[in-house]
């Protein structure tokens, strides 16, 4: 039975159909080896799975982010950052850093982040003589690192999936997130000192007043939302929808950059890339149901805590089962699947699941960065027009900086767990 | 996602289509019932009872007609490096046997969608009085559009390679 339904994932899958409907025909496939009876169960799970308050923060915060990209939001983030470390050498580089982060604290979504940072910072590299390798590559590994920053929409999912708080998921995630961004961003300047990259412009003290105060309502936007949340204000979806109305309002009322004839394109970006991520979670409800019916989790699960007797083996192995399927495919599939299986042997080896939950976001976050398929790689090298396999090098060392941080993240959970203890979430 | 999805996303306003323009008016909806939700906390000091679940379902809704969206502009996850490496006559093969599953799993699951709307159809959602129906309904809606649209792809595709498979010939 369970070889059959690997079996038949698999091939589904290497023959391109697409990932969700993939898992579809496999739990069709088991029922049907089981007893047709239980088709009914397929919309019932579809349903079901779907019908969660807080999956709706997910094409709101997208939608948020959209309008900030195209409102002249996410330009402003650029200009305020130029102020902090516009005077530093590789400076611009950090900048593209420091406000994909900042932008990430408002929109989830890790590839319309860089493509929203990029679109602005690339060229403005090019200006400065950055090589371009060398911006594609700070820009990809910026969208990976921006996995855990909330309101990261991976981050809404582990919560959903694996039943952990998403407040207590996004105060775990932001000091890893600084950690890993005071990672890229030295290394950003040591690579620039070696190539000897122009400073910036200095500002003049006007230039700089008025930079920070068109920065004030994008930075506002992060204090709305975060102290909203931890305020308890309101929930995460709440949130994202004052996230919404907020962002129109600035774009369209204040900064008169957002035209109505563009609001249909921005809306309709964001539902599209909601059917992609909910096609799938669906399907994976389906599909874990049908699971959990042949009791595979909990016979996985005994495998696991035979073999992996301790929980550096079991974290080891899980960094390596889902850095190996990022490889060839997107994260969301293994988070789907694979979490609710997890999460319960994680916490019976002692591991925290809000820390469990940080961890696999930060792996996550590594395999969009890294070849053949990271998402934020190819975008990156999308806009600045560099075919991956030369950037493969230049990105090494940032891999490894992540992949240095990955491990502190993993091996000191105080990092993640400072913050949820500190106001009161776990 | 897909870096073409942008380009094809781009209809100049006014020439949407119903599922266009279906899913425009649903994410705004959900926008505004969320907002008003908070906004009838603080400011109205009472909470209201529907629109949580309101939101829910149109947020159902979203999903399934969203995932119709992206099949029909291409968007949704799939591995292609296996199959791009085929020859064309392959593809073509590979191309029949994805729509030939695709189809059998959509058909078995609206199918199974339209028995389980009947079976809610009497129950009511305590927070809306709206029949349970109402949700269900997404699933047969975006099951018939996502054949519609996967049966549509495969036509155009089987026709590009076929064109293509042409080409070479005739180059030779």
């Amino acid at each position: 039975m369970g070889l059959l339904l690997i079996v038949t994932l698999i091939l589904t899958m290497l023959m391109g159909v697409p990932v969700g409907i993939c898992l579809g025909i496999t739990t069709v496939v088991g029922m049907l080896y089981i007893s047709p009876d239980l088709l009914i169960m397929l919309p019932q799970k579809f349903i079901s799975g779907l019908d969660s308050f807080p999956l709706l923060a997910i094409p709101l915060f997208v939608l948020a982010g959209q309008l900030m990209a195209q409102g002249g939001l996410a330009k402003r983030i650029v200009e305020l950052s130029l102020i902090f470390v516009g005077q530093v050498r590789g400076g611009l580089g950090m900048v593209v850093i420091f406000a994909t982060m900042l932008m990430s604290g408002i929109s989830g979504s890790p590839a319309a982040n860089t493509a929203a940072i990029g679109s602005i910072a690339v060229p403005e590299m090019k200006k400065q003589q950055y090589p371009t390798e060398f911006s594609t590559v700070l820009l990809a590994a910026a969208g990976g690192v921006s996995t855990l920053v909330p309101p990261a929409i991976d981050l809404i999912i582990i919560g959903v999936i694996a039943n952990i708080s998403i407040s207590a998921l996004f105060a775990a995630g932001i000091l890893p997130a600084v950690l890993c961004g005071i990672g890229i961003m030295a290394l950003a300047h040591r690579k620039a000192q070696n190539l000897e990259l122009p400073l910036a412009e200095p500002m003049t003290e006007d230039e700089k007043r008025q930079t920070l105060f068109d920065g004030l309502l994008p930075l506002l936007m992060v204090v709305i939302i975060l102290g909203g949340i931890y305020g308890g204000v309101f929930t995460p979806t709440e949130a994202a929808a004052v996230a919404v109305v907020y962002g129109f309002c600035v774009s369209f009322f204040i900064y008169k950059e957002l035209k109505l004839t563009e609001l249909p394109n921005v809306l309709l970006k964001s539902c599209a890339l909601t059917g992609v991520v909910l096609l799938v979670l669906a399907c994976a409800a389906m599909f874990s149901f049908l699971l959990t019916f042949e009791g595979i989790p909990l016979a996985m699960a005994d495998m696991i805590t035979t073999y992996a007797f301790n929980w550096i083996v079991f974290i080891l192995f899980v960094h390596v089962l889902f850095f190996v399927l990022g490889m060839v495919m997107d994260c969301l599939p293994p988070i789907l699947i694979l979490m609710p299986i997890l999460v319960p042997v994680a916490s019976a080896m002692g591991i925290d699941p809000v820390h469990f939950g940080i961890i696999v976001a930060a792996n996550v976050g590594l395999g969009m960065v890294s070849p053949p398929v990271g998402i934020c790689l190819f975008v990156s090298c999308g806009l600045s027009g560099t075919p991956i396999e030369r950037v493969v090098k230049p990105l090494l060392p940032f891999l490894l900086v992540l992949t240095i941080s990955l491990m502190v993240i993993t091996f000191v959970p105080q990092v993640s767990l400072f913050l949820p203890k500190l106001l009161g979430l776990s | 996602m897909d870096p073409e999805v942008s380009e094809n996303t781009k209809s100049p306003a006014g020439k949407l289509s119903i599922l266009e323009w279906a899913l425009c008016l649903l994410l705004t909806a959900i926008v505004m019932v969320t907002f008003v939700q908070v906004v009838s906390r603080y400011v109205l000091q009472s909470s209201l009872a529907w629109t949580e679940e309101l939101a829910r379902y149109m947020f159902i809704w979203l999903a399934a007609l969203g995932a119709a969206y992206a099949y029909k502009i291409k968007a949704h996850f799939l591995l292609r490096f296996v199959v791009e490496r085929l020859s064309n006559k392959n593809q073509r093969l590979i191309a029949n046997l994805v729509i030939g599953l695709t189809s059998a799993f959509l058909v078995v699951f609206t199918w199974q969608a339209v028995l389980y709307v009947e079976s809610v159809a009497g129950q009511t959602a305590p927070g809306t009085g709206l029949s349970k129906a109402v949700p269900a309904l997404a699933a047969v809606v975006g099951g018939v559009l996502m054949l519609f649209y996967s049966i549509r792809n495969w036509y155009r595709e089987i026709d590009n390679l076929r064109d293509s498979a042409d080409t070479d010939s005739e180059s030779k």
